[in-house]
């Protein structure tokens, strides 16, 4: 009989004691992927009959079944599990190894029948019930441009995953004895690679006080997740195609890493003793490894959660002793299959403490020297600043418009972070300053560490710096040091070219890729009419005004008014989802616009030369100015309110505040108000004014247009708060200010 | 011919079996014997390929059987705790056989589970645990193998059966040369089967000889000495054990009935009467000898 021949054989007697599986997988399939696309094309078709709903949305929604299907998947994915279980558990019975390694058949005939059964018989149920699906869909009258090539791709990529979550399995069937262990090695296999990688980025944020984590070491911890995982890998996969941005490579690369770990599990099929069912693990050899590698990781996160939790070296002995001495025992227990063998090895108990202990002081004493790091002042080319919480009005990213797997276009915004734009586009020179700021960090860090006081977080502000070194490296340290120390080099950085250049997009626009310039003043939009030499104009002014824009001015002034440059690609944007009423088109709008101080003089000089005319707020546009005052319902009496001047009008809040509104509408108190207010959006933009607020206080004003800015804490539209710095205390007493003042 | 040359395994730190030199010719029954935990099962299991040696060879004529389909297509192995499909009825396991054992008998099989009265449709695991037995037996000799390796195939058998089944190998043996290989604790069953004996005792072999030359070559004599003789001074012969009752001693001797007659004779003893040993016997003075004293088990 040839191999071939034989080996189709068995595949078939195989099959037949597997009958159940493959009613399992019919089940599944049927019941997960035919009957949900059976009903929603019924219900379709009677929907577009009766014209009820939108026919794209359903068409949308059937695909989808046929697509990426949360359920199918996790369907399939178990049904990778059932299938390497009931293939391979004759390795786990010793009756069931006796039987089939006596009858003349060699080992690669026996695998490969029950290995390509448990790939072959499920893609060939997924593939008629998708087929079916898809003639389901069809017969709707969707036409086939109409359903895409989603389907059939989506059944490769998922049988590729199917295939590789498989062998998997069967790779942990082959390495263990019994079946719970090998459920639990499918779980080791899946979830091992992506907790320490967790770990370590957890390992160096937890001890690291100055660690920062970069854009790309976010991108390098998906990755490795990414790769080291069976299951984190398809799901990352299918984020991918959801998203098209899956390659043919990847999926490739996917099929590639399966065949390879089929080599491994026909390997160790290979070199598997028949001995081995009943036992543990089938190879005595690897569970020293298995264990260190298991100890050692939770004996650290051990360390770290009890000194989490009671900052001491004594806890987190506690800790990395209990972690390890949890996880060595039950392996052992589990190596053995008997409780009392827990300490059958105290020399592995003993050196996995050890390392992890080693390795929690290490960071616990940062005996590495990380925190203490400073390059050489010599060694530094240029360096990035980053200061937490500044001027994060700004928008950064870009527009997003891409062609989902459905053929429909989708519109948003790819977000980005401050940080990055900053460390690609910030090219500070000026190292001294740099250093200055590394060197008060570092003290910082030495102090935090040794206290670890709570209150130092109220006074001090956090920054990030990156060191471009002359050999070609960037290192990258996050420090916290107090507001008052860091203000003076803070400033000298604020007012250099090269820090705004790192911060502030707009800077770095050109006017060929400006297709329009809006301006807004309160909630009043106005799309300015240019020509493309006006907007060059405009543009250059504007950023030359922004590029000296100094410290000291920001600390004076409050923005009147605000622009935003219009990219093409951002104009093009917004018109589509202008267009087609897409619930983006305000988020889109509102984005990239920028502050205009009362010194942009040239900048308003243009302004109005467009025609914009500023609006003013003064006594013939404002006709009352109303303060809504709060208390906290205990903190409220009928004597204290009654302290208070204007005419009272009782408001109430479900929140536990209650108020009341005094209405100032004589010229004298609006006058005197409009001088103290501060636009809310306008304040957020500049973080460095001088002013003072009241708290549980808001200010309302009603004008001959619209004010409201935006939603305060209490629900309501408010659009102003007032500057108690610019009234006086006769004013602030008058105005009922007093009690509210910080 | 199958041949074992310093065949070797290890459990761990337990030495299952201990570099047997053995050689197990072709039609004639070889029975394997041994205490428990002699290695009997593992012996069995290296032969049929299950079990990859530690060390040492195990051929049959000349070939290695590990891995080598060819020869593990010459015997069919029954294990002690024969393993069956789930739900499948005898039918479906001769199909299965019939896949792997290209010479299997399918007229025989449905004739001899007539004979035996075992239904083909039936659920294996409804049967009874000789009825399971039956069932290996069945599917052993139809497979038409060369050799057919038994590990305690009779335990569980009723004596008809048993004595059905031993007809059955001695007929394959008078007409295909089948040679049966079968393990068991219970010695009167291979006595009356067995042409050849291979004595397992802890993971070593003890002997291995053809029945009738170890009933030849080991006696028991019971006899009475004259006064003032004492079993202890009988030189010239290989005195495995000796036993007293009053003064009647009972010895169980190694050598020929000729030359046990001839050296007690010498000490002119008052009686001496000499007695066949039976296997079981054989075994017990083999492996107290060898230092497994049963009476320390006894008691």
């Amino acid at each position: 009989m040839t191999s071939k021949s034989l080996c189709f054989k068995l595949m078939r007697e195989d099959i037949k004691r597997r009958v159940w599986t493959v009613a399992l997988t019919v089940l599944g399939l049927i019941f997960t992927l035919l009957v949900p696309v059976a009903i929603s094309s019924s219900s379709y078709m009677d929907q577009v009959a009766e014209r009820l709903v939108d026919r794209k949305q359903l068409i949308k929604n059937l695909v989808s079944l046929v697509g990426v299907n949360g359920v199918v998947i996790a369907v399939l994915i178990g049904l990778a599990v059932v299938w390497a279980v009931s293939g391979f558990r004759y390795l786990h019975n010793s009756r069931q190894v006796d039987f089939y390694h006596s009858i003349p058949v060699k080992r690669h005939q026996l695998f490969l029948a029950s290995f390509l059964n448990g790939i072959l018989v499920p893609m060939a149920v997924y593939l008629v019930i998708q087929l079916l699906s898809v003639a389901l869909i069809l017969r709707t009258g969707i036409g086939s441009h109409e359903l895409g090539n989603v389907w059939w791709r989506i059944f490769l990529i998922n049988m590729v995953y199917y295939s590789m979550l498989y062998t998997t399995m069967v790779i942990a069937m082959m390495m263990t004895g019994n079946m719970i262990i090998a459920l639990l090695g499918f779980g080791v296999f899946c979830g091992y690679g992506p907790a320490v990688v967790s770990l370590f980025e957890l390992y160096k944020s937890t001890w690291f006080m100055t660690y920062f984590e970069t854009e790309a070491n976010l991108m390098a911890w998906k990755r490795a997740v990414n790769y080291t995982s069976p299951f984190a890998n398809y799901m990352f996969s299918l984020a991918d195609f959801a998203y098209d941005s899956l390659g043919f490579w990847r999926v490739a690369g996917a099929a590639a890493a399966t065949a390879a770990l089929a080599i491994i599990a026909y390997g160790l099929y290979r070199i598997r003793p028949s001995e081995a069912a009943g036992r543990a693990m089938a190879f005595r050899r690897t569970q020293s490894p298995i264990k260190h590698l298991i100890a050692l990781p939770v004996g650290v996160v051990f360390g770290m959660f009890f000194h989490a939790l009671r900052s001491t070296l004594s806890w987190a002995v506690f800790g990395v002793l209990c972690g390890t001495m949890l996880t060595c025992c039950i392996m052992e227990i589990i190596y053995h299959f008997d409780f009392r063998k827990m300490f059958a090895n105290r020399l592995h108990l003993g050196a996995c403490f050890g390392i992890s202990l080693l390795l929690v002081l290490a960071g616990m004493y940062d005996w590495y020297g990380y925190d203490s790091w400073l390059p050489d002042g010599g060694s530094v080319k240029s360096a990035a600043v980053i200061f937490d919480y500044d001027d994060n009005w700004v928008t950064y990213g870009d527009v997003d418009m891409r062609t989902m797997p459905d053929g429909e276009m989708q519109v948003g915004w790819n977000y980005g972070g401050q940080a990055d734009y900053g460390f690609d586009h910030m090219f500070l020179t000026d190292v001294y300053s740099i250093m200055e700021l590394g060197k008060k960090g570092v003290e910082w860090s030495r102090d935090l560490r040794s206290d670890g006081s709570l209150e130092y977080w109220s006074y001090t502000d956090r920054y990030t710096v990156m060191y471009r070194l002359a050999n070609g490296k960037s290192v990258y340290r996050q420090y916290r040091i107090p507001r008052e120390e860091m203000k003076p080099l803070k400033t000298v950085i604020y007012d250099s070219r090269e820090y705004k250049q790192g911060i502030y997009p707009v800077l770095e626009q050109t006017s060929s890729d400006t297709a329009k310039v809006c301006f807004q003043q309160y909630n009043k939009k106005t799309e300015l009419n240019l020509t493309g030499e006006e907007i060059s104009h405009l543009l250059a002014v504007y950023q030359k005004e922004l590029e000296e824009l100094s410290m000291a001015a920001r600390e004076k002034e409050i923005p009147i008014a605000t622009i935003q440059f219009r990219t093409r690609k951002h104009q093009e944007a917004v018109a589509w989802e202008m267009e087609q009423e897409g619930y983006s088109y305000k988020n889109l709008e509102d984005r990239c616009y920028y502050p205009i101080y009362p010194s942009f003089v040239r900048t308003l000089e243009d302004l109005d030369k467009a025609g914009v005319r500023l609006v003013k707020l003064d006594k013939d546009t404002v006709s009352d100015i109303r303060i809504q005052y709060y208390w906290k319902a205990e903190d409220y009496s009928d004597e204290a309110a009654e302290d208070y001047s204007g005419d009272w009008e009782k408001t109430w809040s479900d929140d536990g505040y209650e108020g009341r509104t005094a209405v100032y509408d004589s010229e004298e108190d609006i006058e005197t108000l409009l001088s103290a207010l501060v636009y809310y959006d306008y304040r957020d933009m500049n973080g460095y004014y001088d002013m003072e607020s009241p708290n549980n206080a808001d200010v309302y004003v009603t004008a001959d247009f619209d004010t409201e800015g935006r939603f305060n804490d209490r629900g309501g539209r408010s659009g102003f708060q007032l500057n108690m710095k610019k009234l006086s205390a006769e004013d602030i007493e008058r105005f009922g200010l007093a009690c509210y003042s910080n | 011919m199958i041949e074992t040359k310093g065949l070797t395994k290890r459990f761990g730190d337990i030495m299952a079996v201990d570099h047997i030199d053995a050689v197990i010719k072709d039609g004639s029954v070889f029975g394997l014997i041994g205490t428990n935990g002699a290695g009997k099962s593992t012996f069995l299991r290296m032969l049929s390929g299950i079990l990859r040696p530690d060390e040492g060879t195990v051929a049959i004529d000349g070939r290695e059987v590990y891995e080598d389909t060819q020869v593990k297509a010459r015997f069919f192995y029954i294990s002690d705790d024969q393993y069956f499909f789930n739900n499948a009825t005898p039918r479906e396991l001769m199909d299965f056989y019939c896949t792997v054992y290209p010479g299997f008998d399918r007229n025989r099989f449905h004739h001899l589970m007539k004979s035996f009265e075992l239904d083909e449709r039936r659920k294996i695991n409804t049967f009874s645990k000789g009825m399971k037995k039956q069932v290996s037996v069945i599917c052993g000799v139809c497979a038409g193998t060369d050799y057919l390796f038994c590990d305690e195939t009779f335990d569980g058998l009723d004596p008809v059966m048993r004595q059905t089944v031993k007809s059955i190998f001695v007929g394959d043996m008078e007409e295909r040369n089948l040679t049966p290989i079968i393990a068991s604790h219970n010695l009167r069953e291979l006595e009356d089967i067995c042409d050849h004996v291979g004595l397992l005792h802890k993971g070593g072999i003890l002997l291995s000889r053809d029945l009738e030359d170890m009933k030849l070559n080991i006696h028991k004599i019971q006899c009475v000495f004259l006064p003032g003789t004492e079993p202890e001074d009988v030189k010239g012969l290989d005195i495995m054990k000796i036993e007293r009752r009053g003064s009647l001693c009972t010895l169980t001797v190694r050598g020929s009935r000729e030359d046990i007659e001839a050296g007690i004779n010498i000490y002119h003893p008052v009686f001496a009467e000499i007695i066949p040993l039976t296997l079981e016997e054989i075994f017990i003075s083999e492996t107290e000898v060898a230092g497994y004293d049963i009476k320390k088990l006894v008691l």
